[in-house]
């Protein structure tokens, strides 16, 4: 498999420095999923060749996205010993089982809590970022791949602190986990995940893989972890959402890490190219195959089905298997069921060789093997020329990336800049009304008018008079927009709605006849006889918008006079005159930029209709 | 542009000052879709984002509060729920007792107490 990998390498490096094709051009194909990309992916990566790798496992399969789950499952339970030990067992702290009992018989106790009040920094953010203060000591980070040196213990675990080095470790793990544990309680659930993993240098460390497949995996993990926890669920939710998709084993499928960039060569389980072309097509990995097996065997005949399987004990250390028991006509069962599995196996085949647009490769292996990969099409392979492979290629020099003080001041200034532009609103929103009371605000600095519009009540006014204030108004306004809408509405229709718009302002229930007299008037008035002889609509919204700032508004009544459209705006309050001058110019404005001529535009008082 | 927003901006150009009404589940999208229109050029009137909530109180609320039947404070639903369950017949109920579910362990329900 590597010699294969290593030629498919050569040409694709050797045909784009010929520039003959380009990188995007190649698409690299292998039956099977687990362990078989992972040495082509390398091998590309010896050549400095852009790689996309995708269904390189399936994402339950992965072991970062494991050892995440246990992780979150001792920080979801910090009681619980066995999820802990789990952790440090794992890949992110890599302690020994001897290191755990030394630990152990030092007196050490497995519980996230275990070294008491640890000697927290000032800055949560930054566990490790100091050497303890005063009797504390930095421990070695060993296995654990701390970005900036150890983390620091606490003096009054001297028994610990003093002890063997596997007890430093192991406390040193624990302060960590401490640190992680206070996070998920401090943070959105993905947001601490992300510290996490900066942390500890995991997602850089799966990046490292070839092809980055476990760090896609990583990333994949922390948008599901996101995602569960947004739907209500807690952290242990999360982890069992993540080993729920570890037991769909071929359903959630491995992510690239980078997804769509263009110029790469694409690398990828035959099951994940279906509907993808390529000029170049390889089909990989020639000892990679595998005979269909029957698992189970299902018949359906009308509205019943019927299965059959076989009960079997996998063994944990090799791929053998026992057999607890079947059914006495598996076999036949068995001989019924191949003929689906191989026809399957035909339309996978007939998938890959049709895929490749000018050139297909077949990588062939010529020594015995009981499963060719590319099966029935090797019989087609006589008369096919053989690749013709340069014997080596040369990886282009990678030129060192520019880590100077200078170059990171730069990078960070580039960054604050952009954060600033990105932060910088591209456009606003005001209403017709907030416009209206800031400049009278502005205006008439302190004037505490009876008719504050936020009370409900007004309590200035010798009877603390209840039609006062926005509540008021609201009412009003509703009143008359029924009263407009509806041609028949009687007195008590206006009662009825009055009841229910006052539900939550009980104390306006006692003026509601003087709020159904008012409207009494407001409907005598000339205007509303027009408004209900012409085209009309109450209570309009709009939205308008110049050079970025926009502006909306909700326009009382409108309807269509002789000359052009009349605008009424509804005012509860006393004081008229000009104030609202401004708000009137402001639905002019507007209507004139959705193309409405306005004739007149015009504030009605309900209190002075009369 | 969405094609959702684009349909609704060309009908608010075509028809200026017709009343358009828009049902959406929550008001906060029926904001943004607004804002949506108006930034991408069309200046819009008379378009009413409406949530079926919106609608349906008017028609029937104005009749349940001149009963007497006013609105429940908020948060009491799932209390009002558990009463109204607690206050269900156990013999010959709406529900089935969870005895008598199908489960996977137990394909055939229990047979009901006397």
């Amino acid at each position: 498999m590597e010699q294969d990998a290593n030629r498919i390498a050569t040409y694709i490096r050797s045909e784009v420095d010929a520039k003959r094709r380009k990188f995007s051009d190649f698409l690299i194909l292998t039956r099977k999923k687990h362990k078989r990309i992972v040495p082509y992916a390398r091998a590309l990566e010896a050549l400095n060749i852009p790689i996309e790798v995708s269904g390189a496992g399936a994402f339950g399969q992965s072991e970062e996205v494991e050892a995440l789950t246990v992780l979150l499952r001792a920080l979801s339970d910090p009681q619980d010993p066995l999820a802990l030990v789990a952790v440090l067992r794992g890949p992110l702290f890599g302690i020994s089982d001897p290191e755990l009992f030394a630990y152990k018989q030092c007196g050490g106790w497995f519980s996230i809590f275990a070294s008491g009040d640890e000697a927290t920094s000032a800055d949560d953010s930054k566990p490790d970022s100091s050497p303890a203060a005063s009797g504390g000591l930095a421990a070695a980070s060993g296995g654990f791949p701390s970005t900036s040196g150890g983390l620091r213990l606490q003096a009054e675990d001297s028994d610990l602190v003093t002890g063997s080095r596997p007890a430093v470790r192991v406390t040193a793990a624990l302060t960590a986990l401490r640190q992680y544990y206070r996070w998920t309680r401090l943070l959105p659930a993905a947001a601490a995940l992300d510290r996490i993993l900066d942390h500890t240098g995991y997602l850089a460390l799966a990046a490292t893989t070839p092809g980055g497949v476990e760090a896609g995996d990583v990333l994949h993990a922390v948008d599901r972890v996101r995602q569960v926890v947004e739907e209500g669920s807690s952290l242990a939710g999360a982890a069992d959402a993540l080993e729920a998709d570890s037991e769909e084993r071929n359903e959630v499928e491995s992510l690239p890490l980078e997804p769509g960039r263009t110029d790469v060569v694409r690398v990828m389980n035959l099951h994940k190219a279906k509907g993808l072309e390529a000029n170049v097509v390889f089909l990989a990995d020639p000892t990679g195959g595998f005979a269909p097996r029957v698992d189970v065997h299902i018949e359906r005949r009308d509205l019943k089905a019927q299965g059959w399987f076989q009960v079997i004990r996998k063994s944990e250390d090799s791929f053998a298997t026992t057999l607890l028991g079947q059914d006495a006509d598996w076999e036949a069962h068995k001989a019924a069921e191949l003929p689906y599995l191989e026809a399957e196996q035909d339309r996978l085949l007939y998938v890959a060789a049709t895929r490749a647009r000018e050139l297909l490769v077949v990588s062939r292996f010529t020594g015995n093997q009981k499963s060719p990969a590319w099966g029935v099409l090797n019989d087609f392979l006589a008369s096919a020329k053989e690749l013709p492979i340069p014997t080596s290629a040369t990886a282009p020099s990678v030129k060192a990336l520019d880590c100077s003080t200078k170059a990171q001041t730069d990078s960070d200034g580039a960054r604050l800049a952009a954060h600033e532009q990105v932060e910088a609103p591209s456009w606003s929103v005001t209403s017709v009304t907030a416009e209206a009371h800031h400049i009278a605000r502005m205006t008439r600095a302190a004037d505490a008018t009876a008719d504050d519009p936020t009370k409900v009540v007004s309590p200035g006014t010798p009877s603390h008079r209840a039609d006062a204030g926005m509540a008021w108004g609201t009412l009003i306004h509703g009143l008359l927009e029924h009263a407009m809408r509806h041609k028949s509405a009687t007195r008590e229709d206006l009662r009825r709605l009055a009841m229910w718009m006052t539900v939550e302002e009980p104390r306006l229930r006692t003026v509601i006849d003087e709020a159904l007299d008012t409207v009494e008037r407001v409907g005598s008035a000339d205007f509303w006889q027009v408004a209900r002889d012409h085209s009309r609509s109450v209570e309009s919204p709009f939205f308008v918008s110049e050079s970025g700032r926009l502006t909306n508004g909700v326009i009382d009544l409108m309807f269509q006079g002789d000359g052009g459209w009349q605008v009424i705006d509804y005012k509860t309050d006393v004081a008229l005159a000009n104030k609202y001058a401004d708000q009137l110019n402001a639905y002019r404005a507007a209507l004139r930029k959705v193309g409405c001529e306005v004739a007149d535009a015009s504030v009605v008082s309900v209190r002075a209709q009369k | 542009m969405d094609p959702f927003v684009q349909q609704l901006a060309a009908l608010c150009r075509a028809h200026v000052t017709r009343s358009k009404w828009v049902f959406v589940p929550t008001h906060a999208i029926g904001r943004t879709l607004g804002e949506r229109i108006a930034l991408d050029g069309t200046n819009w009137l008379n378009l009413r984002f409406v949530t079926p909530l919106d609608v349906a109180l008017p028609m029937g609320a104005p009749f349940l509060v001149e009963r007497g039947i006013e609105p429940s404070e908020e948060g009491l639903g799932a209390a009002l729920i558990m009463r109204l369950l607690l206050d269900l017949p156990e013999d010959g109920g709406y529900f089935r007792s969870p005895r008598s579910r199908r489960t996977m362990t137990n394909p055939r329900p229990a047979a009901s107490s006397p």
